[in-house]
């Protein structure tokens, strides 16, 4: 009996859990293999393959592979040759794309400073801010959100294109507010909303600052466009953390979240 | 006594080998997280907020907190005419108004004017930024709303309670509201002169309440609110809510009044410096390397592990509540990750030497004979 236990227990143990991940291979080019964590056999990489954090890539000389990211539609183009886990090339991409929003913002502070227009707060402030420049942000996002059906309203005073770029597409984003926003975008698919961009603790972590009447393309962020899914810029005046409002979507108060406090 | 040196010997050696075995230990732990911003963002000592956050609470008696929800300007105003006439003993703003040009501007610049005790916010890092009616303002203190953090990812653990601005020194606005109501206390934060301290986030709640509640002129609220320092702000903006040791999403408004609670307490807390935590991890692994030592020289066959491991345990339970304890108690946080670590590893470290040790012995008395 007591065998029986332990053997049913062993078994249990053993049953692997079924886990969906994030991650899959959007595309490769040259040779690029995939060890999972627990295997030693590698193996072609393919397309639409999924893949833990754990798992080990394989890239030679001159091969690359653009790994996709479901939660919110990125793509991470990874290129080193060498052996990495998936988690050491996502981290790698993500890093360089956040230099690279630091390089941006380091930019667009120098002209924001540059022509003495009301700046953006670039300090992480425990304030609130009410209705500056006129109508509420949270207006628009409101009205967009609980019109998902029908005809999209569209952010009077961010404009956003989305620009193919490939197989691919990147954001293009246009601040027409009068104020210099931190910018960023609602993925909305099937009634769920989503933050497009994540910024990661390093350099560029603060998000995307665009000055007033200033264009950007976020090619650093490349992306998959969702079919039937709609895109929804916002600003806000300072910098604040997306996981804050990323939770409180998938919180059953997504409706608060999203009036709540986003205005310019 | 012969054992002495032996003794001193091994210790010393186990000591040692589970000092460096922690360190790569606690690094591998602190690279683990795949996008953390910082190894600042991780501190084992939140361990010990956490637990206390969950524990027994008293209700604060020198602050409140009164939250605006989406009251429009002219709310506000009427908002703070009414917490006037509650006579708290100091009343901050967390809120900027940067442009005019909206209905109850008047109102709002009027109210802001005409309460006593007002403390308003102010960016540290750029003086510039406003609200409007700030010119219109002359007997108002002014506070700087900055957290203690480089990016709005980090941890809000501590508190800057001066920071030099271009027009001369700003207190915190935490500071500024606990020097309406207890200048003493205020005065020691700036005696002890430091460039950071530590908040509590555990212990005190605080009185909440909701615009409607104020504008009604409750008797038993007006009571609550009289003589406090009291703190109006928005509690469900998501762009004001910041990662603290207690919990994940914790609105401005109620940092900053932590942190006037914890100076109010009289209670600062101390974090113990980092080569007296490396001194108590040493002298807490030796003594558990003597007691292995002990055990294993009294010969007790199987029952010998079994002792080893129990007075691990027990010695790891033991420094986990002298740890809370100073924590709940005096206010002073010890890092528990590396004595724990070397309790834990100095077994490894005894087992390794002495596997070794028999092994070699073996293979020469075997060579001998």
């Amino acid at each position: 009996m007591k065998k029986t236990l332990i053997f049913l227990l062993a078994a249990l143990l053993a049953l692997p859990l079924p886990a969906q991940s994030r991650y899959s291979v959007y595309k490769t080019k040259g040779t690029v293999r995939v060890c999972l964590k627990s295997e030693s056999a590698w193996t072609a990489a393919e397309r639409n393959r999924e893949l833990q954090l754990g798992d080990r890539l394989q890239l030679e000389a001159g091969a690359s592979v653009t790994i996709f990211d479901s939660s919110n539609s990125l793509l991470y183009p990874y290129e080193t040759p060498g052996e990495c886990t998936v988690m050491e090339a996502v981290r790698s991409v993500r890093d360089k794309a956040g230099s690279r929003t630091g390089a941006v913002n380091a930019e667009m502070k120098r002209s924001i400073e540059g022509h003495g227009a009301a700046a953006a707060s670039y300090a992480v402030l425990g304030a609130s801010f009410r209705a500056q420049g006129g109508a509420a942000f949270t207006d628009s996002l409101a009205v967009s959100l609980q019109g998902l059906a029908g005809a999209g309203a569209k952010n009077p005073k961010l404009a956003l294109t989305i620009v193919p770029d490939g197989d691919a597409a990147v954001f293009k984003l246009r601040n027409g507010a009068d104020i210099p926003l931190y910018v960023n975008i609602l993925r909305i698919s099937n009634g769920d909303p989503t933050v497009c961009l994540e910024f990661d603790g390093k350099e560029g972590s603060e998000g995307i600052l665009l000055d007033a009447g200033a264009e950007l393309v976020l090619d650093q962020y490349p992306f998959v466009v969702l079919e039937g899914a709609r895109y929804l810029p916002f600003g806000t005046v300072r910098c604040y953390d997306t996981r804050s409002l990323q939770r409180a979507l998938r919180r059953s108060d997504k409706e608060d979240a999203l009036t709540a406090g986003f205005v310019y | 006594m012969k054992k002495a040196p032996k003794y001193l010997l091994a210790i010393v050696a186990v000591t040692a080998a589970a000092f460096a075995l922690s360190q790569t230990a606690l690094n591998r732990i602190l690279s683990l997280s795949t996008y953390s911003s910082s190894k600042e963002s991780f501190s084992f000592s939140d361990f010990y907020v956490r637990t206390a956050s969950h524990g027994v609470a008293r209700m604060s008696e020198d602050i409140a907190v009164v939250d605006i929800g989406d009251l429009d300007r002219a709310g506000i105003a009427a908002l703070l005419d009414a917490l006037s006439m509650m006579q708290p003993k100091a009343v901050a703003i967390d809120v900027f108004f940067r442009y005019p040009g909206q209905e109850g501007d008047a109102d709002l610049s009027d109210a802001v004017c005409l309460t006593e005790g007002m403390v308003l916010p102010l960016d540290a890092t750029r003086p510039d930024l406003v609200s409007f009616f700030y010119d219109d303002v002359l007997d108002a203190r002014f506070g700087a709303v900055n957290l203690s953090a480089g990016s709005a990812r980090d941890v809000v653990r501590s508190y800057r309670p001066v920071f030099d601005t271009e027009n001369g020194p700003l207190e915190a606005v935490g500071l500024a509201v606990a020097e309406q109501l207890r200048p003493d206390l205020a005065a020691q934060v700036r005696q002890r002169g430091a460039a950071s301290e530590l908040i509590r986030f555990d212990g005190v709640e605080f009185p909440i309440f909701e615009a409607d509640e104020i504008l009604s002129g409750e008797p038993s609220v007006a009571e609550t609110i009289r003589g406090r320092g009291v703190f109006v702000g928005d509690l469900h903006d998501l762009q004001d809510v910041h990662l603290t040791p207690a919990e994940a999403d914790m609105p401005g408004l109620l940092i900053h009044a932590k942190i006037a609670q914890t100076i109010l307490s009289g209670k600062p807390l101390r974090q113990v410096p980092r080569w007296l935590v490396v001194l108590i991890a040493a002298l807490v692994c030796a003594l558990f390397t003597w007691i292995s030592l002990l055990i294993r020289d009294h010969k007790w066959g199987k029952a010998s592990s079994l002792l080893v491991r129990g007075s691990q345990f027990l010695l790891m339970v033991a420094f986990f509540y002298i740890g809370y304890s100073l924590y709940i108690g005096p206010g002073i946080l010890l890092d528990f990750s590396l004595p724990m670590m070397m309790i834990g590893l100095g077994a490894l470290a005894y087992d390794l030497m002495y596997g070794f040790y028999d092994l070699f012995t073996k293979v020469l008395f075997k060579k001998k004979k």
